[in-house]
């Protein structure tokens, strides 16, 4: 199951996008997130991503966060997440 | 050195030295980032510790310099020949305008004029030729300029904080443009998708920052968030900043929310390899592993980074001195020590004795090795010296060096400057042509000279090698007769010739005339080195160049001796002289002149008879000994009433009451409290010389 995402993902999606990720993370457990529309990421996206993460490694279940831009890519690396967690940049 | 204004020119002396030795490096290779940014560092460092300490003109000087190389560092202008020279020169004016904080009229014309020159290459920014306007950006900088220190910055933001519209990437990338950051982002608290709330925060972070900056400067980032975010920032003490202490990879793990304590716990009692282990166990992947190893890496850099800047420390070389002073009592001590074991058959005593030995020659080498420098250190003086002299002589030099991590006592180095000086500046002015004549010659255009030291035993050997014309060896020859230093029926060597440019005597009339002082001959030059315990030899071959060698002692301060008896006088030749030692058994033959000759092994030697050079009464034993000592090809004899053996000698210099006089090296304490003279052997052969003639 792949999710897109895209525009921004700031504090004022959050609850939006919170709603989409669980749901369709109870529906198919293992989930593919694609960030290639993603235009912008705050500390709150982060988050979400991460407890996602968390989720999937409690439940044993298949999460993978790829597609992001340079930008974004760069903020997962300056929060210094595990290696696992950053995600692969558009190019590769 | 607690006087801010000396360590300021100390330091600054350095990284004017580092900057020359840039520039220089510039002119092979001008488009280097790497020199371009040693440069540039050099100013900077510089200009912000000029203002620190009140030295404003020369900061504001540097800041020109700085901002006109500064765009040459982001390539707006490339490096010339003509901006190399400049820089060279306004190097030089820096290092004048450090004598005092205000500079002379003359210096600021020197400095205006050179500020011109500049500008005519790279244009200033308006205003910023004018050295009269200086708005001091120095102190700025001299806040900046505090050494680096490892802070340890952890908060955790308020729960509400997204909806307050405070992000922390901002603070992050605010707190890394402050030195370099180690992020550590604390992810336990975050719950799983279904019960997390997700406009609240639930993340802190726990971030290690190697900066110059205040805790001050860094706690001014959180100024908007402060009263609503739980903040901490601490120096990091030394002992703190370990790895096994912040990094330990299970704490690293822990903390990011990856595993809990227990699970690490669990895993531990089990036994070590803590991320082997736990990969096993299935708690955690590969990657996680290789994050948590990076973080580690990272935090051991940062300490090894800041243990490095850490552990030099500035010393005056007067309290090396004094510390090596008191190894050299000590060794006597130690040596007297032995000496009343030894006498009263103490066993117990005996045994304390060795051991101490053993200790006092432990710190005796750990105090010299503080004392040794490389050589590299004054290689950059004759670098500048070969380019500006092959310049205005129109000559085409480059100097190749070698060995330059060559250590040698502070004390032979500091003294060994003027002669390799004066040596270096003679092959490039007499001994490497001009380009059109080594061109005639089938030489490449560019001359070479070579400069070299390696170690030789307890030796230094530095050679000056140049692939010029070679020394004139009729010429020599013809001088010298003419001088009268030999006789035109002498038969000599050519390399004998050659040597003899280092005799007293031998100097042109104009090098002595020279009245800076500094124009000496090359007698002066063998003097010095000489004095050192070295000795030089020249070896030339004409039409493809020169070759000197010098072979130095590694140290002055403790020399191995050889320790011999006249009458009831003691009296220590440096063994490195020493050839051998033999019985004297008839009063030894003379030559035409009255020299005295002793017979070895078919070839005859001159000696001196110690016992008549010092006037010492009492009778001649029947046996006496000659000590044969060598200096280059020449071999000379002393004769003393016996000879007592090896004898480590810490040398006393003989103080300013004794300074002329001729024929010792110093003196020394010995292990009864006695004082033996240190004999200078080259300087008693020519001493002697001068009375026979």
């Amino acid at each position: 199951m792949t999710i897109k995402m895209d525009g921004d993902m700031t504090i004022f999606q959050m609850s939006e996008y919170h709603r989409l990720l669980a749901d369709e993370y109870q529906a198919s457990k293992d989930v593919v997130i694609d960030l290639v529309g993603l235009d912008e990421i705050d500390t709150s996206g982060v988050q979400l991503l991460l407890s996602l993460y968390k989720q999937a490694g409690m439940d044993g279940a298949e999460l993978v966060v790829t597609g992001a831009s340079e930008q974004v890519a760069k903020i997962f690396k300056d929060f210094n997440l595990p290696q696992e967690f950053i995600p692969a940049t558009e190019d590769n | 050195m607690s006087n801010p204004v000396d360590t300021f020119r100390s330091e600054a002396e350095e990284n004017l030295a580092m900057l020359e030795t840039a520039l220089l490096e510039m002119e092979a290779n001008p488009d280097d980032p790497e020199l371009i940014a040693l440069a540039f560092r050099a100013m900077h460092t510089i200009k912000g510790a000029g203002g620190m300490v009140g030295f404003s003109d020369l900061s504001d000087f540097t800041h020109y310099l700085e901002s006109a190389f500064d765009k040459v560092r982001n390539q707006q202008y490339s490096v010339t020949a003509e901006l190399i020279s400049i820089l060279l020169d306004a190097k030089d004016h820096l290092a004048g305008m450090l004598e005092q904080p205000e500079q002379t009229p003359v210096q600021s014309m020197v400095g205006q004029a050179l500020l011109a020159r500049l500008n005519e290459i790279i244009p200033g920014d308006g205003s910023s030729i004018d050295p009269v306007v200086t708005s001091v950006t120095a102190e700025d900088d001299g806040q900046r300029k505090q050494p680096e220190k490892a802070l340890r910055v952890r908060f955790t933001p308020s729960q509400s904080t997204f909806v307050d519209g405070f992000d922390v990437l901002p603070i992050l990338n605010e707190l890394n443009s402050f030195g370099t950051s180690y992020v550590t982002t604390i992810c336990k608290d975050v719950p799983a998708i279904i019960e997390l709330e997700p406009e609240q925060s639930y993340l802190s972070w726990d971030i290690i920052l190697i900066t110059d900056q205040s805790v001050d400067t860094i706690k001014d980032s959180f100024i908007f968030v402060s009263d609503d975010w739980k903040i901490s920032i601490e120096e990091v003490e030394d002992s703190l900043l370990d790895y096994e202490y912040f990094g330990h990879i299970g704490e690293i793990l822990v903390e990011r929310g990856l595993i809990t304590a227990e699970q690490v716990d669990d895993v531990l009692t089990s036994k070590p390899k803590t991320g082997e282990l736990m990969k096993e166990s299935g708690l955690i992947s590969d990657s996680d592993v290789e994050a948590a190893l990076a973080e580690q890496k990272a935090l051991r850099e940062a300490k090894e980074r800041k243990a490095g800047k850490d552990e030099i420390v500035r010393v005056p070389a007067s309290r090396l001195d004094a510390l090596m002073n008191l190894v050299g009592e000590l060794v006597i001590v130690q040596a007297r020590m032995n000496q009343v074991a030894q006498a009263r058959e103490d066993e117990e005593l005996f045994s304390v004795s060795e051991e101490l030995d053993r200790l006092t020659v432990d710190l005796r080498d750990n105090t010299f090795s503080i004392r040794m420098l490389p050589i590299g250190s004054t290689f950059g003086r004759f670098r500048r010296l070969v380019r500006d002299l092959s310049r205005e002589l129109g000559k085409e030099i480059k100097l190749e060096t070698q060995g330059a991590d060559t250590e040698l006592d502070k004390m032979v180095l500091d003294r060994m400057g003027d002669p390799l000086v004066h040596l270096i500046r003679n092959s490039i002015d007499h001994g490497i042509e001009i380009p059109e004549a080594r061109q005639a010659a089938g030489k490449e255009k560019t001359g070479t000279i070579h400069l070299s030291a390696e170690h030789a035993e307890s030796h230094v050997v530095i050679r000056i090698r140049d692939d010029g014309a070679g020394l004139n060896t009729s010429r020599i020859r013809d001088k010298a007769i003419e001088k009268g230093l030999i006789t035109p029926d002498s038969q000599l060597s050519d390399d004998e010739v050659n040597n003899l440019i280092f005799e007293p005597g031998f100097s042109t009339a104009q090098q002595v005339s020279d009245v800076s002082g500094r124009g000496v001959g090359m007698d002066v030059v063998k003097r010095s080195i000489q004095e050192l315990g070295g000795h030089v030899s020249i070896n030339s071959e004409h039409g493809c160049g020169t070759t000197i060698k010098i072979t130095l002692p590694m140290t002055l301060a403790i020399i191995e001796g050889l320790m011999v008896v006249v009458d009831d006088e003691k009296y220590v030749l440096p063994l490195s002289a020493v050839e051998e030692c033999v019985e004297l058994l008839n009063d030894g033959k003379c030559d035409a002149n009255g020299k005295r000759l002793v017979d070895i092994r078919g070839d005859l030697v001159p000696y001196m008879r110690l016992r008549e050079w010092f006037h010492v009464d009492g009778a001649i034993p029947p046996i006496e000994q000659v000590v044969v000592t060598r200096m280059g090809d020449e071999r000379f004899g002393f004769s003393v009433d016996e000879v007592i053996g090896q004898y480590q000698t810490v040398i006393k210099r003989l103080g300013k009451f004794y300074e002329g006089v001729k024929g010792f090296a110093g003196a020394t304490i010995l292990g009864d409290g006695n004082v033996a003279m240190i004999l200078d052997t080259a300087g008693l052969i020519e001493a002697q010389e001068t009375e026979a003639r």
